[in-house]
């Protein structure tokens, strides 16, 4: 795989409306809760897109982020994204990936929204798999509820209890630059932004994930051995983001 | 967010508190009716976010709201939450402070949320259900110099929203009243923009309104009335219960500092 030249940094039109790079959140609040799943299921999920799992004895990590967008860019709305943890295209296989070192490289499967315009820009602009779908993003009792229902079905529902233990950020402190490969009509992009998260807290488990009888994703989920017990959850209150433009990978 | 209807309506939405909760239910899929008296701020709230519907309208005016309900509810059905979070903050000291100002500011703070108060409430309890959000103000609770009207507002905000409570229990309704510290928004800047402001909130590091938003639904589902979001809220507001001289001989002692 080799890169062509980023995307330039220029505003992009989408419904006629004139979106410019970077995309700004300024407040959003998350819940993540991540898992051990097999990793060779995962490697056959993810195939269609040539990169590798970066797998931890055999298993992959597999992360399902829900993201309530309040004030941004794109609009206020409601997202799930199912993610997986891979090596950057450009590294050799097995190479160790650095958790630590502030920057995972993942790769976004799946990326549900709630709302026309984001799924669209995302779509558009990144090459996110957004479709539009009922997400319900619900806070009561020191938990996160989300549950995803798509054409009627119920997808998943993922709670997650809010931990009273701190995750401080590294570096500076709050700011952490993220990376994640997406893959749509054929195209791999990879898109780096930067998120500055306040009052994270994270514990061991904490989550508790039901899936639904029989839509495509919930089978996928399935079939990576979910739903389980997580490795460890994660919920912010209060965090911001920037979106840069994608870089277009080719294989 | 804890909210389980369909329709919200949040009044001073065009920035700040306001706008964040609107924006928050947009996210959720509720349909948000928006109002506000600033057009343009609306405009920024209803970017890019198809289920909020603005409204031009001043919660003093009586009549254009009871109008603008009517029209809402026929529209996108019975609102099922209202967040009377419309206010303004003009600082300085009480003598000097023109009349017109203070009256400005009773009228906004005060006499709007009761008239969005009173034109939506009776529906949400012939319906038994409903969130009504007052924002009052820590500043409600504890009056400093050069916030005397904006103080009074509050606490006459406090005061109408507390009996309400009591007159309304068992309705089905459910309410707070939200005090906070100072929040990082646009309202801070008509505080202490030009320097007028009370100086005893110089050092006092504003809250986010996150934090606020986040304590509101809490409040909700718990039940709990009063809601003080920030850390010390709290201890503040008993300090002022229980040790008013304290508290003033602290609020002196800044305004005194050159």
């Amino acid at each position: 795989m080799t890169f062509v030249d980023p995307v330039v940094d220029e505003p992009v039109v989408v419904d006629g409306e004139t979106v410019t790079l970077p995309v700004e959140v300024r407040s959003a609040k998350m819940a993540v809760a991540t898992f051990f799943v097999d990793g060779d299921a995962a490697q056959e999920l993810i195939g269609y897109s040539g990169l590798r799992i970066a797998k931890q004895r055999g298993r992959a990590m597999c992360s399902l982020s829900a993201v309530q967008y309040t004030d941004n860019d794109l609009g206020p709305y409601n997202e799930i994204a199912v993610a997986l943890v891979v090596d950057p295209h450009d590294k050799a296989p097995g190479a160790k990936v650095s958790m630590a070192g502030g920057t995972v490289t993942t790769f976004i499967h799946k990326l549900p929204v709630n709302q026309e315009f984001t799924c669209r820009a995302g779509r558009g602009i990144w090459g996110f798999p957004k479709w539009v779908a009922n997400i319900s993003y619900f806070e009561s009792g020191g938990r996160t509820e989300v549950v995803l229902v798509d054409g009627g079905e119920l997808v998943l529902s993922l709670s997650v209890k809010r931990s009273p233990i701190p995750i401080p950020a590294r570096g500076d402190r709050s700011e952490m630059v993220m990376s994640c490969y997406s893959w749509c009509d054929g195209v791999l992009r990879r898109t780096s932004w930067v998120t500055r998260n306040q009052g994270t807290t994270g514990r061991i488990g904490g989550a508790v994930l039901e899936l639904g009888a029989s839509h495509p994703m919930t089978d996928e989920l399935r079939g990576l051995g979910l739903p389980k017990r997580a490795l460890f959850t994660m919920s912010t209150p209060r965090m911001s983001a920037s979106f840069g433009p994608p870089e277009i990978i080719q294989v | 967010m804890a909210f389980r209807g369909k329709v919200a309506l949040v009044t001073g939405a065009a920035s700040g508190m306001g706008q964040l909760a609107a924006w928050r239910l947009a996210a959720g899929d509720a349909t948000v009716v928006a109002v506000d008296v600033n057009e343009e701020g609306l405009g920024r709230t209803a970017r890019r976010a198809p289920n909020v519907h603005t409204h031009v309208c001043d919660v003093c005016d009586h009549a254009g709201f009871e109008t603008l309900v009517k029209e809402a509810e026929a529209e996108h059905g019975p609102i099922d939450r209202v967040m009377n979070a419309a206010a303004i903050a003009p600082a300085g000291l009480l003598l000097e402070q023109p009349f017109e100002e203070i009256s400005r500011l009773i009228e906004i703070n005060y006499l709007g949320l009761v008239t969005v108060t009173k034109t939506i409430l009776p529906l949400m309890i012939e319906r038994g259900r409903g969130d009504l959000v007052q924002f009052g103000s820590l500043a409600g609770w504890v009056p400093s110099q050069r916030l005397g009207a904006y103080s009074a507002a509050k606490a006459a905000v406090v005061s109408f929203s507390e009996t309400l409570y009591h007159e309304t229990q068992g309705s089905g309704v459910r309410m707070v009243c939200v005090c906070p510290p100072p929040v990082a928004t646009p309202m801070l800047d008509q505080i202490d923009g030009d320097g007028t402001g009370p100086r005893s909130l110089k050092d006092v590091p504003p809250i986010a309104p996150e934090e606020v938003l986040d304590a509101i639904e809490e409040g909700l589902e718990s039940g709990r009335f009063l809601v003080f979001p920030g850390k010390g809220t709290t201890i503040v507001w008993r300090v002022r219960r229980f040790l008013p001289t304290v508290l003033w001989r602290r609020i002196d002692a800044a305004e005194r500092l050159p």
